[in-house]
């Protein structure tokens, strides 16, 4: 029997799913938009990628489960995870995997982007943008949809580009009234496509490398480093090749799977991976507003076929404390 | 007669002071709940605009006693200077008077007085004097006996500190700060410091609650509070002179001492969104950290507590911390 160890990634706009066989490679990965509720969208990759690999291998076996990404609680649950590992250590670990020698690697996603600095294969120091549109992949789309030009074809139009027009990127909506600005002076697509990239990148540069040394070898990964239109600009703004490593869109589900991996191996336990079936339960959360103090925590719970599996958010364990025994019982 | 204390701003710092000094007048201290929602959005609802989140909070606790039927009094003392020639920021030495105009029906009930501290004992007994006789003590004898018993207090609190337990055990133990004295440190495998204002490190609810999230990772957490202030008094030079602010050069010289420690792993700044005085010390422990290669992170406090991405940020730090120690991203 195949012997696999799945990794999931759940962000806010994109969930990866990847199962790796037993040299660490990825036989399967998927990149989904996390539409409606994560819960369904992680269910529906792990259906897609079973039927997939079932196809194709015959029997599998997971032995490892680990999550990651901004839903990696909530995933980590729902399938039995042995690890749940924030998103800047997994991106990293399968970063330094592919380039052994890599110093910076940028991240965009949809929502938000990262830049880690690493130096002698370990994470030295990392920043992180969540709050801000400007400097990530969301802030692409909508242009996108602005200029009418299809977001697969950014880079193709940012590299027909002959001068990129110059356009205020330090906030989203500046950079938007900057842009009809030079499309009415008579700016071509084309030009103020590459001109958007080129502020993108500077605006993500600054935001998030503020005077830190940007060493090479630079890698790339993430959503947006499809678009070879941002890869040009930042291998502009730095001066040298930029990477794009293979993965480069589920390297935060690929790093977690391998993470994941070695805990199982190193601790000789059995997995907590909950089986395929759990696509079959069913799965329902709820907020509520505790009222047992005045910090009125919003607390967060995860019910599956009628029993709660899971809290989160209370300050005070009043409602997660009371459930570790049973999470562990479902396990099987 | 009851002194309300707000639990906020300089209380991390004087509240032995202050508590001492009132109980031993006879009178009952309360403070004002720990922060949480309730107090945190009637600061912001009540303070100016644009003004730091640690004083919008401090706006919140006076509410919260102003509020109270049976607190007769709600101290804010006006805080010039805790050094010779160092003065605090102009927003504390302005308080008695942000506070007036926020909460103009309760201004009687206001206990407010200007304060010099580490200037001699006189300047404390002028002080403190005035405080007597507006809730209306004109015994100079009893005021000079209560002074010295909060004085003591102060002293046996800065000892507590000194054998590292922090400011919050000092609060729980402020009757029985003997024996807090004598209770053993955990010594863990990894150790924190955490650099910056008391009143941002040590409130739990602003800053995600970072020393319990350390701790409960197994990691010992130290405080630039706890530090005498001679070991790093040589740190001076680095910065060419020392700054006008006086936390702000315990925040940044007990920084770079804590940099230059051995058993220290990382440093990790906590400081208020809007604040410039933080800008700072922060700037300055990011050149040592460059120069001592000593992990380093920043968290700014805002009025959105406990968002995802500073949770990731903190587990992520503490991943970079164990690899560096030569320990692995996972079974540990
Ligand atoms: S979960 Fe705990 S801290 Fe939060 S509101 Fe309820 S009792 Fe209070
Ligand atoms: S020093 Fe900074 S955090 Fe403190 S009161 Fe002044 S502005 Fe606010």
């Amino acid at each position: 029997m195949k012997e696999l160890a799945l990794g999931i990634d759940v962000g806010s706009v994109t969930t990866k799913v990847v199962f790796i066989d037993e040299n660490d490679e990825v036989i399967e990965g998927l990149y989904l938009r996390t539409t409606g509720s994560p819960i369904i969208t992680i269910k529906k990759g792990m259906t897609q990628a079973y039927a997939y690999i079932t196809k194709k291998y015959g029997d599998v076996e997971v032995m490892a489960v680990g999550t990651t990404g901004s839903g990696r609680q909530l995933a980590g649950v729902i399938v039995g995870a042995d690890m749940v590992k924030n998103e800047i250590s997994a991106h990293a670990y399968a970063a330094i995997r592919e380039v052994p020698d890599a110093s910076t690697i940028f991240e965009m996603g949809g929502q938000d982007s990262k830049i880690i600095f690493i130096r002698n294969g370990a994470v030295v120091d990392f920043a992180m943008n969540t709050v801000c549109a400007a400097g990530t992949g969301s802030f692409l789309d909508h242009q996108a949809e602005r200029i009418g030009v299809p977001i697969e074809k950014f880079g193709e139009y940012a590299l027909k580009s002959e001068s990129p027009v110059r356009i205020a990127g330090r906030c989203t909506v500046f950079a938007e009234s900057d842009m009809i600005h030079k499309q009415q002076m008579g700016a071509t697509s084309e030009d103020i496509i590459a001109g958007l990239s080129e502020s993108l990148v500077r605006n993500y540069l600054n935001n998030l490398a503020r005077g830190k040394e940007l060493l090479p070898k630079f890698v790339f990964q993430g959503g947006v480093s499809e678009n070879i239109g941002i890869i040009k600009a930042f291998e502009q703004a730095v001066g040298h090749e930029v990477i794009v490593p293979k993965n480069n869109k589920i390297m935060g589900a690929w790093g977690v799977a391998m993470l994941a991996k070695r805990e199982i191996e190193i601790t000789g336990r059995q997995t907590n991976f909950k089986g395929f079936k759990i696509t079959e339960l069913k799965h329902d959360t709820r907020v509520f507003y505790c009222d047992g103090c005045a910090n009125n925590c919003e607390v967060y719970e995860v019910i599956e076929n009628g029993e709660t599996i899971a809290y989160w958010g209370d300050r005070c364990g009043r409602w997660s404390n009371r459930l570790t025994s049973k999470v562990r019982i479902s396990k099987k | 007669m009851k002194i309300g204390i707000p639990r906020g701003l300089y209380f991390y710092v004087y509240y032995p002071l202050w508590y001492g000094f009132f109980t031993s007048l006879g009178h009952d201290v309360i403070l004002s709940m720990p922060t949480n929602k309730e107090i945190l959005n009637t600061g912001v609802s009540s303070a100016v605009d644009d003004i730091c989140i640690s004083v919008k909070v401090y706006h919140g606790h006076v509410k919260h006693l102003l509020g109270k039927k049976d607190v007769d009094h709600v101290f804010v003392p006006r805080i010039v200077s805790e050094d010779k020639y160092k003065y605090t920021c102009p927003k504390l030495a302005a308080m008695p008077d942000l506070i007036k105009s926020a909460f103009r029906k309760n201004e009687k009930k206001l206990l407010s007085v200007v304060m010099y501290m580490n200037q001699g004992k006189k300047a404390l007994h002028e002080a403190f004097s005035e405080v007597g006789k507006k809730i209306g003590e004109n015994d100079d004898r009893k005021i000079k006996k209560a002074l010295k018993a909060g004085i003591e207090l102060q002293d046996k609190a800065t000892m507590c500190l000194r054998k590292e337990h922090n400011f919050l055990e000092v609060v729980s133990s402020i009757q029985n700060l003997d024996s807090l004295l004598e209770k053993p440190v955990k010594k863990e495998r990894y150790t924190v410091a955490l650099a910056g204002f008391p009143y941002d490190v040590y409130d739990g609810y602003m800053n995600g609650d970072v020393i319990k999230r350390l701790q409960d990772t197994n990691m010992r957490v130290v405080v630039t509070d706890m530090l005498e202030p001679k070991l790093y008094k040589h740190y001076t030079k680095y910065m060419i002179k020392d700054l006008f602010w006086h936390q702000a050069n315990v925040a940044a010289k007990g920084g770079m001492y804590y940099m230059d420690s051995k058993d220290i792993d990382g440093v990790i700044t906590i400081s208020s969104f809007n604040c410039g005085i933080s800008a700072v010390y922060e700037k300055l422990l990011d050149l040592y950290s460059k120069e001592t290669g000593k992990p380093l992170m920043h968290i700014v406090v805002d009025e959105q507590t406990g968002d995802a991405g500073l949770v990731t940020r903190i587990e992520a730090f503490l991943d970079l911390i164990r690899v560096k120690r030569g320990d692995g991203l996972v079974a540990s």
